[in-house]
């Protein structure tokens, strides 16, 4: 028996991206550059460390520094490769003059984009399910735990989807696939560095004592990733990870254990005449109440349900301005 | 102006209703006032310059467009307030071809009927049959980039019909088409009138539209100038038609009548009488004659 696909234009775009010959391409590029990454990183980080593999602290920091990398590439390969995935959804549509044929279904709008952002992601979640073999060499290696792996892999396939959102929303909105695209790279591009120069911006003018809000940095799914990956300390740690300049920032903005130390409660901290102080690590960064990693998720949540919202607007019929498609 | 005759057809009877419809951009009127009555099962054709509002006035109908003001009514459901109930009765083919390149034909069609959400187990015949009625039933496995223009605009009605639509909305079906292409598309929309769908399409071309209309609206700047059959339409203009009679040996005899009842009349009187007739026609009130005299001074 024949069921019916739960989203039709999902299972269309399904079908058309996987008879392209594009899509194979995309994912050996994609799994070819990650391998020539772990092992670049593999050697350079041993090198760099004179760690020897068969010692298990060295292992493990090799380990943890091959896992920042890996991840951090791929939270770059999802910034390149979304916006172009996405950006196109409805706004080819348009330019193929398929857009109305489809609205003048019973589909609602809601499916609609729905299909589209569940195409584009199904395709990213394909990437990062073809890299878990890649990602499960560190682990193997020692240093990453298994939950660090799933809120590292967790983080990146948010990001994604935040981007999938924000790429449909301008594609809905613009008539041309080209001026789609250029935007959503664009707002991409301020997700990760605009993010950066906005805080920068507020630190570099702001004449208080207190550390100027990390909010901003919420919205940056690199300084996100960067905070569900710290691991524990360790006596190898200090090997290079493209993360370490990331915590590093969001760890100034937590009081220091010489003025004040972390007590077993995260986040709660206590006057270093308190309890006997242990060398733990500092206390979280909170913004608005929630540790960072949750109110980036909050935050990318609330970004990408806007977008989702706004697109599913700019395509509900009937419309007061015709537009082509 | 009103369309009377149109206006005046009994509501139960009418597949398609536009009263006092406007839409507005800014001072520019698209549509003013227009008010047209679809009778159920007629080949309804909206003829007028480019300009005169026939595609915005077919996107209201199908629900894309809303109106700044007036009703409308297709198969009893409103596009402002019940779009999906529009949507359940009326297949619409927008003025632009467009369609998925990369799936075959039939999956193209299959695609279409997941998103009227009808059952897959009727998929198969479904297609099958679209196929048949547009001539495309040796194409189901081919790829849509492959077939001709003439074929992807059958293609497109097929999907138009994949939910089997009461109402039928096409706008400029035949454009672009070569000449073997036009008289497919023809036959096929006169045989969808046959089979009891009401039709409305627009079309320049003006003899194309005498051959498969039963009804006509002549609208210009966004308003109806007439609206009826051919026949009524004439009748109005002249306040009589005039009857051409041929008979056997080559002799042709004139008569005016008043209207369709007084055509008849005259007809069944010359038969009784045993008069030998060759040929017996209305003359003049071709659809292109009678745009030109409806149209005339009122072109901008």
């Amino acid at each position: 028996m024949r069921l019916p696909p739960l989203n039709p234009v999902l299972a269309r775009e399904l079908k058309q991206r996987m008879r392209g010959r594009l899509t194979w391409l995309v994912l050996t590029a994609y799994l070819g550059l990650l391998a020539l990454i772990l092992r670049v990183v593999m050697a350079g980080v041993a090198r760099f460390s004179g760690a020897e593999l068969g010692n298990p602290f060295a292992s493990a920091a090799v380990g943890r520094s091959v896992f920042g990398w890996l991840l951090f590439f791929m939270l770059i390969l999802v910034c390149f490769i979304v916006p172009g995935l996405t950006a196109a959804a409805i706004s080819s549509e348009r330019e193929r003059r398929t857009l109305t044929s489809l609205q003048v279904t019973l589909l609602p709008a809601r499916s609609i984009v729905l299909g589209k952002i569940l195409a584009s992601l199904s395709f990213v979640l394909l990437l990062v399910v073809a890299s878990v073999p890649l990602l499960s060499v560190p682990f193997l290696v020692g240093g990453v735990s298994l939950g660090e792996m799933v809120r590292g892999v967790t983080m990146v396939l948010v990001a994604a989807v935040t981007i999938g959102c924000i790429g449909v929303a301008v594609s809905t909105s613009l008539r041309r696939t080209q001026a789609a695209t250029v935007v959503t790279y664009g707002l991409t591009l301020f997700l990760v560095l605009g993010t950066l120069m906005v805080y920068g911006a507020q630190r570099a003018f702001d004449r208080s004592e207190r550390m100027s809000s990390p909010a901003v940095l919420a919205l940056n799914p690199f300084v996100a990733t960067a905070d569900v990956v710290r691991g524990r300390q360790g006596p190898f740690d200090g090997l290079p990870s493209p993360f370490s300049a990331l915590q590093a920032l969001l760890d100034s903005h937590t009081v220091q254990p010489d003025v004040a130390v972390a007590s077993d409660q995260p986040g709660q901290l206590v006057a270093p005449d308190g309890p006997a102080p242990e060398p733990e690590a500092p206390a979280r960064v909170k913004v608005a109440g929630l540790p960072f990693w949750a109110a980036s998720l909050a935050m990318s949540g609330l970004l990408a349900a806007g977008a989702f919202a706004l697109a599913v607007r700019r395509i509900t019929l009937p419309t007061t301005r015709e537009r082509a498609g | 102006m009103t369309a009377t005759a149109a206006t005046d057809a009994p509501p139960a009877d009418v597949a398609v209703r536009t009263v006092g419809l406007t839409k507005r951009y800014g001072d520019l009127y698209a549509i003013h006032d227009l008010d047209l009555a679809v009778p159920a099962g007629s080949v309804f054709g909206l003829i007028g310059p480019n300009g005169a509002g026939k595609t915005t006035t077919f996107a209201i109908l199908a629900s894309v467009l809303s109106p700044t003001s007036g009703r409308v009514e297709v198969a009893g459901c409103d596009p402002a307030s019940d779009a999906a109930g529009v949507r359940r009765h009326l297949g619409y083919m927008p003025d632009v071809l467009g369609v998925y390149d990369d799936l075959r034909v039939d999956e193209y069609l299959e695609f279409f009927a997941a998103a009227y959400r009808l059952a897959p187990s009727g998929w198969p015949g479904l297609v099958d049959g679209l196929l048949e009625l547009v001539g495309l039933e040796g194409k189901r496995e081919a790829m849509v980039d492959s077939l001709s223009r003439g074929m992807k605009q059958r293609l497109a009605l097929a999907r138009a019909l994949v939910h089997d639509p009461e109402v039928l909305v096409l706008d400029e079906p035949a454009s672009g088409l070569d000449p073997r292409a036009r008289v497919e598309l023809r036959s096929l929309v006169t045989e969808l009138g046959a089979m009891g769908k009401t039709v409305v399409v627009s079309s320049h071309i003006l003899s194309e539209m005498e051959e498969m209309c039963t009804h006509v609206a002549i609208i210009e700047a966004g308003r109806v100038l007439a609206s009826g059959t051919p026949g009524e339409i004439g009748e109005r203009l002249a306040g009589s038609r005039t009857v051409v009679v041929r008979l056997a040996g080559g002799e042709e005899r004139r008569f005016t009548v008043a209207d369709e009842t007084e055509q008849q009349a005259l007809l069944g009187r010359l038969v009784a009488e045993g008069v030998p007739v060759l040929e017996f026609r209305q003359e003049g009130g071709g659809l292109e004659d009678l745009f030109l005299r409806v149209t005339e001074g009122k072109v901008q």
